[in-house]
């Protein structure tokens, strides 16, 4: 393998890393993997959850 | 500084908070769209909270909506109060204002839609209903974004002045005499509750359940607060709700005799019912509305939405075929080249190129709810529903569940009764979630070229029916007993408005790219891994050798009755799991193919009989693991696997009893 192919999948990875931290921080919102939140009529329960788990955690 | 905005359902409230604060919360002319409490900061002054409020008629605790709006009110005592009224229909508006004004919090009357009222030829003399209700009457037009600053600088002018509206009688005689003894009586204990007296009084006279527990009334007190009551429904010759009811609606008839001139006729109003004779007829409602859904869906898959999601995937396939030209020039390794292209390209592209198809189907289900006909298809299904044990508010969910499960399953929390609930989260599921559109499509052009249309249309009226049947079945053993009424109230029908449209579009939209570019990226590229390696992670040739297709052979025999029994099929079930377009992605990647030529390679793999089961089985099988985290959620653990079993369950039966028929003739 040349180091055009490492950097490749270095990239890749990174990308894949980014997604991952992605989903996980807006799970850690609330919000679910059904998509954006403005769209949906009752992401305010969502962000009810979010502040239930937090008076929870303190 | 937190600011409350509160009104009837569809009066524009989040029209209103997405002009004030910059936000794009969802919009529709559909009584009902916000059912929870939404928050954001004014864009004029960054320390003004702005709280959009769900539609609700009084400050009663029926519904779940009105409890939430009161509660909010109550207990969480905002610094001041917009009220918004739809000034088409002034008297319904200020039903709930009148109760509102008791609260003893500053308070700014919008009168909204005032181009309608216009148009309308209605005349509202602000000046005369300020002088009567004794607070700023501010005529507005939130679509329009006319007379908002107006609003907003007379709301914190009197939050800054502390002038809350004075306390006022909207009545004589009997009612009166009693209001005033009631609050008299209560007074000592309305104050420890925070709650003004005489808003306490009417609530108590209503008879308000959490009104008497806040208050804790002694024995005594309740029972002059009782005498009170009985003497005034005995002079009156009515019942308790009935009189303040009257009184209420007395006041208002006063004031919009002075304050407001209407022409004859309701110009708009009449259009409305001629057109709502024809569209909610006792018998042709439902084939006109059966009509329309399949106009909508002919034009989504057989005319524009097919036609530019070709063209898209035709650009997919030629950038794919650049990028890998480009990486075979640099000499790049085969297995790294493959990466990119059968693992990025083919995963991410077969589901991004169905794009064009959602926007399409989007716009038109947007014109519809927009217009005002969504509110009547729950009108005109409530009949039905009815007969297969549903209440018609079920319906909302449901119509929510051909976009996406999870918030349909959230939806059902607006539900009052616990077995209307638990029936419609049942049943939500059998509606075809847009992440099974691409996989619909893709099959359907593989082996139903000619019918393309017909088929996909069919896959959603097969879930429908197939709801239609667990309800009766669900209804005679499981969920016993009767639905709760459904009221609703039909909005005006009214041009779709250019940017509730697009801007339904654009999360919509959003929505499909933001879940290709995350959940099937990484689903493509785990199973572009495990399809690529063997178990000692060595590179493959065949994929016959690759972990993927050891898992997926240990899995495939249960599938041989349907007809499907090959690996590659049983694998792309276990990511649909995840979410429902990786299972595109997935015989994408699995069988190293661009975009444009899964539908050909499929053949390899299915007949049109065993592709057709395998549509139905996807149809039917278990929600993807947000939905199931939904359904966890709102019934626990144990109805969360009844869900998954009952679901998987029925969809092997179905596609079973489907194959079996099939092969015979």
């Amino acid at each position: 393998m040349k180091l055009i192919d490492y950097v490749i999948i270095a990239i890749v990875a990174a990308i894949v890393i980014l997604v991952i931290w992605y989903l996980v921080k807006n799970r850690k919102k609330g919000c679910s993997s059904c998509g954006s939140c403005s769209a949906c009529p009752y992401s305010g329960q969502c962000e009810d959850e979010k502040k239930d788990k937090k008076q929870e955690n303190k | 500084m937190i600011i409350a905005l509160a009104g009837n359902q569809n009066s524009g409230k989040t029209t209103l908070f997405n002009q004030l604060t910059g936000s794009n919360q969802h919009v529709g002319n559909f009584p009902g769209v916000t059912v929870d409490v939404k928050e954001g900061i004014s864009k004029s002054d960054k320390s003004v909270k702005l709280v959009d409020l769900p539609g609700i008629y009084s400050l009663s605790p029926y519904s779940g909506e009105e409890i939430l709006a009161r509660d909010f009110l109550l207990k969480e005592h905002p610094d001041g109060i917009i009220n918004i009224i739809d000034g088409t229909s002034l008297e319904r508006g200020l039903y709930l204002s009148m109760q509102l004004l008791q609260l003893n919090i500053p308070m700014v009357i919008a009168i909204n839609m005032m181009d309608e009222v216009f148009a309308n030829g209605i005349v509202i003399k602000t000046n005369i209903l300020s002088d009567y209700l004794k607070v700023p009457i501010i005529p507005i037009s939130a679509n329009k974004n006319e007379g908002i600053d107006d609003l907003m600088k007379a709301m914190i002018d009197l939050i800054k002045n502390k002038c809350a509206p004075p306390r006022q009688d909207f009545c004589s005689g009997p009612v009166h005499r009693t209001l005033h003894a009631t609050a008299h009586i209560l007074e000592d204990h309305a104050q420890r509750a925070s709650v003004p007296a005489s808003f306490a009084a009417v609530k108590i006279i209503e008879g308000d359940e959490p009104m008497l527990n806040d208050l804790s009334l002694g024995k005594n007190e309740k029972d002059m607060i009782e005498h009170g009551i009985v003497e005034m429904e005995n002079e009156l010759s009515m019942d308790r709700m009935a009189a303040i009811a009257d009184m209420r609606y007395q006041y208002i008839e006063e004031i919009t005799q002075k304050a407001v001139v209407r022409p004859k006729t309701d110009k708009h109003h009449d259009k409305t019912i001629k057109i709502d004779n024809i569209l909610t007829h006792k018998i042709f409602g439902i084939p006109i509305f059966l009509s329309i859904m399949f106009v909508i869906f002919w034009l989504t898959f057989a005319v524009v939405g097919s036609f530019l999601s070709d063209l898209l995937s035709g650009g997919i396939d030629s950038l794919a075929s650049v990028v890998s030209k480009g990486l075979n020039n640099f000499g790049i390794n085969p297995v790294v080249e493959s990466l990119v292209v059968d693992g990025v390209f083919a995963g991410v592209g077969s589901v991004l190129s169905f794009v064009p198809t959602i926007i399409v189907l989007f716009f038109l289900l947007s014109l519809l709810e927009d217009s005002g006909y969504m509110a009547r298809v729950a009108f005109i299904m409530d009949k039905l529903l009815r007969k297969i044990g549903l209440s018609g508010k079920s319906i909302v969910p449901m119509l929510i569940g051909f976009g996406c499960t999870v918030p349909a399953i959230m939806a059902t929390r607006t539900l009052t009764s616990d077995r209307d609930k638990k029936m419609t989260v049942f049943l939500t599921p059998f509606m075809s979630c847009s992440a099974k559109l691409p996989i619909y499509s893709v099959f359907a052009m593989a082996f139903f070229t000619k019918y393309r249309a017909v088929v996909m249309i069919a896959m959603y009226v097969i879930g429908i029916l197939l709801a239609i049947v667990a309800a009766l079945i669900s209804r005679k053993f499981v969920f016993k007993g009767n639905p709760i009424p459904f009221v609703m109230e039909l909005p005006n029908y009214r041009l779709p408005t250019a940017k509730n449209t697009m801007l339904l579009l654009w999360e919509k939209t959003k929505d499909f790219i933001t879940r290709a570019f995350t959940i099937i990226f990484i689903a493509s590229i785990v199973i572009w891994f495990l399809n690529k390696f063997d178990i000692r992670f060595n590179a493959v040739e065949n994929s016959k050798d690759s972990i993927l297709a050891l898992i997926g052979s240990f899995i495939a025999p249960i599938f041989i009755p349907l007809g499907f029994g090959n690996w590659m099929a049983s694998t792309a079930l276990i990511t649909g799991f995840m979410a429902k377009e990786a299972v595109v992605s997935t015989f994408a990647v699995l069988l190293s193919t661009q975009t444009e030529s899964i539908s050909s390679q499929l053949g390899t793999i299915f007949d049109p009989i065993s592709a057709f089961a395998f549509l139905l089985f996807t149809l039917l099988y278990t929600p993807c693991v947000a939905a199931i985290a939904a359904v966890k959620r709102e019934l626990g653990t144990k109805s969360m696997f009844v869900v998954v079993l009952l679901q998987t369950s029925l969809a092997y039966v179905i596609a079973l009893i489907f194959y079996r028929i099939a092969i015979l003739f």
